[in-house]
């Protein structure tokens, strides 16, 4: 790794098949992060916690520089590097323990040759909130691509004993699972976030599921994580209720 | 019974220790002789709540620590008891895991 900087050792670490986040944590600071804007904030205390499990062993003559947090769905991995900064990373349960850390390994070795290169762009250090509430607008794709569709079929084939209310949690729950499955228990948080901002604003109809799509879209960090969840939320909407219901 | 559940679970070949507490922190069962490592369990399950309280991210179902030079260690989190584990290092997490986790239940641990 000739050109050592952070944003690279966290692509590299996300491209692996079963972490779907990594962030570097150093001084209670948060450096890089791959996490959604929604999370950040609660990035350094988690970092600080999980500092000071590994000052703790420290202190009692323990050198164990590899944290697992076993949650519901994932596992936190955090690594000490170098005694001087933690990379965390939200996996999956069955991910290839060897292959993260053997990729650790080589980061730790070169973070030792060639350093942690301060953050482009930056004086100072930067403040991880002002990124969690900082908003930016999605790019990668455009918001009059969402039409409010009378949805495919509906008339003919919706399941016809179906309230208002059953339809429309037909879909948030799809929406929903969609979310968990490609960010893990973080996609439970995004999208809390934006079902109470679509409850507060728009009709609870299957009109308005659209809109829905686009306050989720908004939440999302990735500019490819944003256009993979809008294209994949975009032809889940489209199908038929009788077809959702089955699934 | 959980006399022989930790019994069992002390025979798998790569458990060096044991420790069992309930939701006050204190010891059920122990087998741990290092005190600051029991401490050290003690200090990973009261910990638990607070980092869950933190980080929002659900429930911690268990922590574990490794290292290249000690033994590794790791916490089961349970509502009722939490099981505290010295284990060699360089063994499969994994299935270490699977194996222990056939315990737990016994132990009031849930399907942690």
């Amino acid at each position: 790794m000739s050109k050592l900087d952070r944003e690279k050792i966290l692509d590299e670490l996300v491209s692996f098949e079963g972490i779907s986040h990594s962030c570097i944590y150093q001084n209670e600071q948060i450096l890089a992060s791959t996490f959604p804007s929604i999370i950040q904030d609660k990035l350094s205390g988690m970092g600080r916690f999980i500092d000071k499990i590994f000052s703790s062993a420290h202190a009692i003559d323990q050198a164990h520089d590899e944290i697992h947090i076993e949650l519901e769905e994932n596992t936190l991995i955090t690594y000490r590097v170098n005694d001087d900064f933690l990379l965390m990373l939200m996996a999956t349960k069955g991910i290839n323990l060897s292959l993260v850390y053997m990729t650790v390994k080589a980061i730790e070795k070169s973070v030792k040759l060639h350093g942690l290169p301060p953050p482009k762009n930056t004086a100072s250090i930067p403040v991880p909130t002002e990124v969690s509430k900082e908003k930016k607008a999605p790019n990668d794709y455009r918001k009059e691509d969402i039409p409010v569709w009378p949805l495919k079929g509906e008339s003919e084939d919706a399941p016809s004993k179906l309230t208002s209310e059953q339809k429309v949690e037909l879909y948030t729950n799809g929406l929903k699972k969609m979310l968990l499955e490609s960010f893990g228990p973080v996609g439970d948080i995004i999208f809390e976030e934006a079902l109470q901002r679509w409850q507060a604003s728009y009709p609870l109809e299957v009109e308005s599921i659209a809109k829905l799509v686009d306050l989720i879209t908004q939440e999302i960090d990735s500019k490819n994580e944003k256009r993979s969840f809008f294209n994949k939320a975009a032809r889940f909407i489209r199908k038929p209720l009788s077809e959702i219901g089955n699934e | 019974m959980e006399e022989d559940v930790i019994d069992q679970i002390m025979q798998i070949k790569q458990i060096k220790g044991l420790i069992q507490t309930n939701t006050e922190g204190e010891d059920v069962a122990s087998t741990i002789e290092d005190e600051q490592l029991a401490h050290f369990m003690r200090f990973l399950v009261g910990y638990a709540p607070l980092f869950e309280k933190t980080a929002e991210l659900g429930a911690i179902r268990s922590i574990i620590l490794t290292s290249n030079k000690n033994n590794n260690l790791g916490v089961f989190i349970g509502k009722e008891h939490s099981l505290g584990v010295l284990f060699a290092r360089g063994c499969s997490i994994k299935k270490l895991f699977s194996q222990i986790k056939a315990y737990l239940n016994k132990l009031s641990i849930g399907d942690a």
